[in-house]
């Protein structure tokens, strides 16, 4: 069986169609030999015996045809990309912003603990919505001065934890 | 060579009809958030600064004057100085609320943030 197909821009001149029939259907091997390629592809398939025709443009993988979807998949996987380049960035700016109100509420308590002491420095951090982890007061080392660190944290929900760090003086009076 | 290219030009064309409002609409919410996490930043700094102010046992005004002062780029809508007791302490929480101007089409999508910090006040 011979036939002649318009497969896009690719004009298949010969269909060559080895039939072995048995009842309704056949074993079909078709080779497609287009005008400039002597072979392009090989197809075999079960299909029922008809006349005329047998269109063969979806089949065959000439063309636009073969990459049908491949877009769609391209843009699936770039979206897919973009959305996680999205989500780093929100992590992010929420860390930094975190960071930030840590740090804040670490040097106000360092600031509170230097005049009052640590134990109205741990409920000044809860108030800025920190923690303090701990609050050093070191009178020794000068005379005049007051030093205290303090480390405050901050849990965020996804199990990351920001912590800051803040040290501040306070001038006491000489003793005599 | 240029046969194959015209065979390939419908794909990519279906390519590019998909990938580019995806891209623009990716890349205006990358913007978005970065412009939110920097002015929030900004409010940070301010009800951070506006709180030391008022340690320093300054006026409301100079308060809301130093809190506004580091706010740049976003429209300050309200400082608020709150002094109280907690305890035996003189609190001081100072919170500030900004939004960005934008442009009229777009300015009922522009969002109001606010940010707070407490401290305790010069005895």
């Amino acid at each position: 069986m011979n036939v002649q197909h318009r497969s896009w821009n690719r004009e298949v001149r010969t269909v060559h169609v080895p039939l072995a029939t048995s009842g309704a259907a056949s074993a079909v091997s078709v080779m497609v030999l287009t005008g400039n390629s002597p072979l392009l592809a090989t197809w075999r398939e079960r299909l029922p015996l008809q006349r005329g025709s047998v269109d063969i443009t979806a089949r065959t993988g000439t063309g636009r045809s073969s990459e049908r979807g491949s877009a769609g998949v391209m843009a699936m996987i770039a979206v897919a990309f973009l959305a996680a380049v999205t989500w780093v960035a929100l992590l992010k700016c929420d860390l930094v912003l975190t960071r930030m109100r840590v740090q804040t509420a670490a040097d106000v308590a360092a600031l509170t603990a230097a005049q009052m002491g640590c134990p109205p420095a741990a409920d000044i951090a809860r108030r800025n919505g920190a923690r303090l982890d701990s609050c050093q007061a070191d009178a020794g080392t000068l005379s005049s001065r007051v030093w205290v660190c303090v480390d405050a944290r901050v849990d965020l929900p996804r199990g990351f934890t920001v912590c800051a760090h803040a040290r501040a003086g306070t001038r006491m009076e000489p003793t005599q | 060579m240029f046969k194959k290219l015209l065979d390939d030009r419908g794909w990519a064309s279906a390519e590019l009809a998909l990938l580019t409002p995806a891209l623009v609409f990716l890349a205006c919410v990358l913007g978005a958030v970065v412009a939110i996490a920097g002015d929030r930043a900004q409010l940070v700094l301010a009800a951070h600064n506006g709180v030391l102010a008022a340690m320093r046992s300054e006026t409301e005004e100079s308060v809301r004057a130093t809190a506004a002062l580091t706010l740049s780029s976003v429209k300050v809508l309200n400082v608020h100085v709150n002094r109280s007791t907690l305890g035996a302490m003189a609190t001081v929480t100072v919170c500030v609320e900004a939004k960005r101007p934008l442009p009229q089409p777009l300015a009922a999508l522009a969002m109001a943030w606010h940010e707070c910090a407490t401290s305790v006040m010069e005895p």
